[in-house]
């Protein structure tokens, strides 16, 4: 797992973004920037070289998964990862979320040792599959 | 009626058609009229009046700005917390960093294995370490106020929560009265109405004891969900 790869977390409330970046830190990731929903994300992505997204679904103009969605339909984003973290626990939406092809899925209230594991997990699995 | 249209007598068929249909619209009034005087009085018995303006004029509209000031404590809160712990890890991680330094190089002389000029180097290491474990520990001690102070917000949203919980009570006892007078019956929404709401609508956090039946109970039931899809 490279320690310098760029990465973006998406989520609406302020203090929910500033802890997943303080779990990162810590895990050794200091290249994070962050976007307050969907819509101001994607173009973000667009433009910027992310290696990585960390995503909210429940936000109030695009939500998480519609983001993913465009991620995956968008050729130059179509294979970046994506971790999604949220409150939202139905199992269809899991489901759902699976589907639209999301790379890891994490229920809130999370540990930092979830966090840890689930990127673990996407990138031995992205290794292994390079 | 029936002998005169048999014997073509259309004139006395109408007299008796319109009486009968008069008979009816009588019926109706008085029914209609009925039901004006019992709403009336049930109206008139609800206490509608003042409690309920003054529900919907004052006490909802005021009970939005506290829950809104809630959100703003609990931000407030929780925003405070993160700056102190941000401004102490770093201190921390120096600290752990010279102590493991030197460490390393005080086990080093332990074994003879340093020369003089590195082990006066080593002093004045030692001799600057003691200082800033005492500023840094007071300043993660500092920190560590700050976040004690920053969880008064659960006391005051506590009685702040309180009071809406009760307003809630309230409203609700009124709209039971309401639909206990109206004497409507209100159906379950129906199935295929319920199916369109839970498939568009985000729940957000599971509420314990009102969890929804399709929810998970936490993370490991994701990983199982995830990995029987192929995950």
């Amino acid at each position: 797992m490279d320690k310098n790869m760029k990465i973006l977390v998406v989520d609406d409330f302020s203090t929910m973004r500033r802890i997943v970046k303080n779990l990162l830190n810590e895990l050794g990731f200091e290249n994070i920037e962050e976007a307050d929903d969907g819509k101001t994300a994607l173009p973000m992505l667009k433009a910027g070289n992310f290696d990585f997204l960390v995503t909210d679904w429940n936000m109030p103009q695009m939500h998480g998964l519609e983001l993913l969605e465009q991620i995956r339909a968008d050729e130059k984003l179509a294979n970046l990862p994506v971790l999604m973290v949220t409150a939202e626990a139905k199992k269809d939406q899991i489901v759902r979320a699976a589907q639209a092809g999301v790379n890891g899925y994490i229920v809130k209230p999370f540990t930092a040792e979830t966090l840890k594991e689930k990127l673990g997990r996407i990138f031995d699995r992205i290794e292994a599959g390079a | 009626m029936m002998s005169f249209a048999e014997s073509g007598d259309y004139e006395e068929v109408h007299k008796i058609l319109d009486e009968l249909s008069k008979e009816r619209e009588r019926g109706l009034f008085c029914e209609l009229g009925k039901l004006t005087r019992d709403l009336h009085n049930a109206l008139a018995n609800f206490e509608i009046d003042s409690r309920m303006i003054h529900l919907t004029k004052e006490d909802i509209p005021d009970a939005k700005d506290r829950l809104r000031h809630v959100i703003k404590m609990t931000d407030d809160s929780a925003n405070r917390t993160l700056g102190a712990v941000e401004e102490s890890m770093p201190v921390c991680s120096d600290l752990r960093a010279q102590a493991g330094d030197l460490d390393k190089e005080w086990e080093r002389f332990m074994r003879r294995d340093m020369e003089a000029e590195e082990f006066r180097g080593l002093c004045r290491k030692i001799q600057e370490f003691f200082p800033a474990v005492k500023d840094g520990s007071s300043k993660v001690y500092d920190r560590l106020s700050t976040v004690l102070m920053a969880q008064d917000f659960q006391d005051l949203t506590g009685q702040i929560l309180n009071r809406v919980i009760s307003l809630v009570e309230e409203v609700e006892d009124n709209l039971v009265n309401l639909i206990r007078i109206s004497g409507k019956k209100f159906g379950a929404p129906s199935q295929e109405a319920e199916a369109k709401r839970g498939a568009a609508d985000l729940e957000g956090p599971q509420i314990p004891g009102k969890k929804h039946p399709d929810a998970v109970s936490g993370q490991d039931e994701v990983d199982e969900l995830l990995s029987s899809l192929g995950f």
